[in-house]
């Protein structure tokens, strides 16, 4: 104020018209960095979506082998299981059929029944009856059969009958 | 280069004052330093709205634009100090006026109520700077000045502005008008074109007013006496030289009264330099060296320029 | 000193820098952002892809474990239980007139069963309560294994002596997480 009587007004820095368009520029240069903000946002999301779902996938695998660990097991029992059931079945039944082998007129004192074979004790009225009627099946069943007769003193005999490698019943029953 | 900056909001000045009956006006822009005027444009005083309409325009662009200008009254002075000690000495009330001490040295100073009448005159316009012609005519002649004090004068719009000036200091400063005829002055007589204003003068500060007053009643006469007869050019030519020789009185009158106040410290004028921007006071020079015997020079004096030089640095 | 000019000259001088502005934060911020997004978002599909067909594996399996796991209670069950030879001797006891245990031999050799082998010394009155008792044995919650040699006596009377193997297996637990109940998944 060296020299005026007034001191100089403030005046504004720019005029109406480029403070509208400043505004406008400044307005839209936000709207673009909220935009791409807001994708960094949803992308950092994502990634971590991402990440967790990854994360998820190794729990389910490492869950997933373990159930099929699981459920070969099972199979693995039932598998067992139905074999022991089947062999059993097997066993009796070829008990049975064995003992349905036999004639009504011998009759049996003793039977020892193994893996590869069957040893049969009894009595039979003739020789004849225990050769058509036991012998006959029996080696139609076994491998080899040895009969040894062993004279009464009603004239009926006592016989002892081995027989070996069974071709059906008995070598299914697993070891 | 710094042309360039025009498109942007570089700062901008639009001068202005009032010459008779217009307007006189001039637009530029503040580069390195100076204030460079682009364009300069007259309105008529009647139509002040359109230099009115024409700030608003370039306000609207150029927001940074400082209006200035200059208050051409006559209730104002310089004086040579800028002690409250002064203003009581020299009977100029601190509270009615606005004053400025310019370099530490003298101040000039302004009725208040005048300043308000330009502002409400010049409603219209935000007013940034307003300078006093004593202080336009200081700078102005800064350069020229030396030991040897001289007489120097700004003469516009039939108003005198007088400084005694060394080159460090302000001896006296006094502000009158050129009596027209045998004492009424152009103030009354037909600056004030716009009829609704009402000049507040405070008379009380008016230091030249006896002459006005004791004068007033030969005005009339003399103005009969121009009117009858002469033609127009003959008319003319003695106008002219009326009124150089009524602004001579006018100064020798103002020399007299400073030789005579004890209030001011006497110093022995030896120069005279008349700076004018009304353009009719060729005879005056040899007037003074004549009768005064004194060197005395004229000068043009634009105030557009004179304000322009003193602009750019205040605004910066 | 055209004033319209220099407005239009400001405002396509502030038009032109919005412009480039624009594009710069285009190109330096946009583009990136949505290059990334882009990416990142098929990685996302691919990974959901994947994560859906491991899953529906995953539960397939589940379904499965669950179904076999209710389907076979019963025989995973008789794997899991102890041996206990005073049950079987009660079953036995109901088929045959007198029953006596005796141990043979415990069989580690299979990875995955231990095997208790017991001779059954019994006495029944036909050979019908032992084909009876070969099919009451699944009523126990024991995987039992009739087993040669098997030898029948008739000791007079009514009466049959029998002697027969039973092998019974017991499932070997290395790690015990059987029972592991089916584990949280969260659901996407």
């Amino acid at each position: 104020m060296a020299y005026s009587f007034l001191r100089p007004n403030p005046k504004p820095r720019i005029d109406t018209d480029s403070r509208i368009l400043a505004i406008f520029l400044v307005v839209t240069l936000l709207i673009i960095v909220a935009f791409t903000a807001f994708l960094w946002y949803r992308s950092d999301t994502m990634r971590r979506e991402i990440a967790q779902m990854r994360q998820q996938e190794g729990i389910m695998k490492s869950r997933m082998a373990h159930k099929r660990a699981q459920i070969a097991r099972i199979e693995r029992l039932v598998r067992k299981y139905d074999a022991i059931e089947t062999n059993n079945d097997l066993l009796k039944d070829s008990i049975r059929n064995l003992f349905d082998l036999v004639p009504d007129q011998i009759t049996l004192t003793r039977a020892v029944l193994d893996r590869n074979g069957l040893a049969l004790y009894g009595v039979t009225p003739s020789k004849e009856v225990y050769n058509y009627l036991l012998l006959a099946p029996l080696k139609s069943v076994f491998k080899r059969s040895t009969t040894t007769f062993y004279p009464l003193k009603n004239g009926w005999y006592r016989f002892v009958s081995i027989n070996e490698g069974s071709i059906e019943a008995g070598s299914e029953v697993e070891r | 280069m710094g042309k360039l900056a025009r498109y942007f909001w570089p700062k901008c000045g639009l001068l202005f004052y009032i010459a008779e009956d217009r307007i006189e006006t001039a637009f530029g822009f503040f580069e390195k330093g100076a204030l460079n005027i682009e364009v300069r444009r007259s309105f008529p005083l009647q139509k002040k709205e359109e230099f009115f309409d024409w700030y608003r325009q370039i306000r609207q662009i150029y927001p940074k634009l400082y209006a200035v200008s200059m208050i051409e009254t006559l209730n104002q002075g310089a004086l040579p100090g800028c002690s409250r000690r002064i203003f009581e000495k020299f009977g100029v009330d601190e509270a009615l006026s606005r004053h400025l001490c310019i370099e530490d040295r003298w101040s000039a100073y302004v009725s208040l109520v005048e300043t308000k009448w330009l502002e409400e005159k010049f409603k219209g316009i935000e007013l940034d700077l307003l300078y006093s012609p004593f202080v336009l005519l200081y700078r102005h002649v800064r350069s020229k000045l030396d030991e040897v004090p001289g007489l120097y004068i700004l003469h516009q719009n039939g108003l005198l502005y007088m400084m005694v000036l060394t080159r460090d200091r302000l001896w006296f400063a006094h502000a009158s008008a050129v009596p027209l005829g045998h004492g009424k002055s152009a103030v009354e007589a037909g600056v004030d074109v716009d009829e609704t204003d009402d000049l507040a003068f405070d008379l009380d500060l008016l230091e030249g007013e006896e002459s006005v007053e004791a004068a007033a009643d030969e005005a009339l006469n003399l103005l009969e006496k121009e009117d009858q007869g002469n033609e127009k050019g003959d008319a003319e030519d003695l106008a002219l030289l009326e009124y150089n020789l009524n602004l001579y009185e006018e100064v020798k009158e103002t020399i007299t009264r400073y030789y005579r106040d004890d209030r001011y410290e006497e110093t022995f004028i030896q120069k005279v330099m008349l700076c004018d921007s009304d353009g009719n006071v060729s005879d005056f020079p040899r007037y003074v060296e004549d009768e005064l015997f004194m060197p005395a020079t004229l000068e043009r004096f634009d105030p557009i320029e004179a304000m322009a030089d003193l602009a750019a640095g205040e605004v910066e | 000193m055209n004033f319209k000019e220099i407005r239009l000259i400001r405002v396509l001088l502030w038009i032109l820098f919005y412009l480039i502005t624009l594009f710069l934060f285009i190109f330096l911020l946009v583009i990136p952002a949505v290059k990334r997004y882009k990416e990142i978002h098929g990685a996302l599909l691919s990974q959901k892809a994947t994560y859906r067909t491991v899953k529906q594996e995953y539960d397939r399996v589940s379904k499965k474990l669950e179904k076999l796991r209710h389907d076979h209670k019963k025989v995973i069950e008789a794997f899991e239980s102890r041996w206990d030879r005073t049950r079987f001797e009660a079953l036995a006891k109901r088929y045959f007139s007198s029953v006596s245990l005796k141990p043979v031999d415990t069989n580690d050799s299979d990875p995955h069963f231990k095997i208790y082998e017991v001779d059954a010394r019994v006495q029944m009155s036909s050979p019908q309560n032992f084909y009876r008792f070969i099919d009451a044995l699944p009523t126990l919650p024991f995987a039992i294994q009739a087993d040669f040699p098997i030898a029948f006596r008739s000791v007079g009377g009514d009466t049959i002596d029998g002697i027969f193997r039973i092998k019974v297996y017991e499932e070997k637990r290395a790690s015990v997480d059987s029972n592991a109940s089916k584990p949280p998944v969260s659901k996407r």
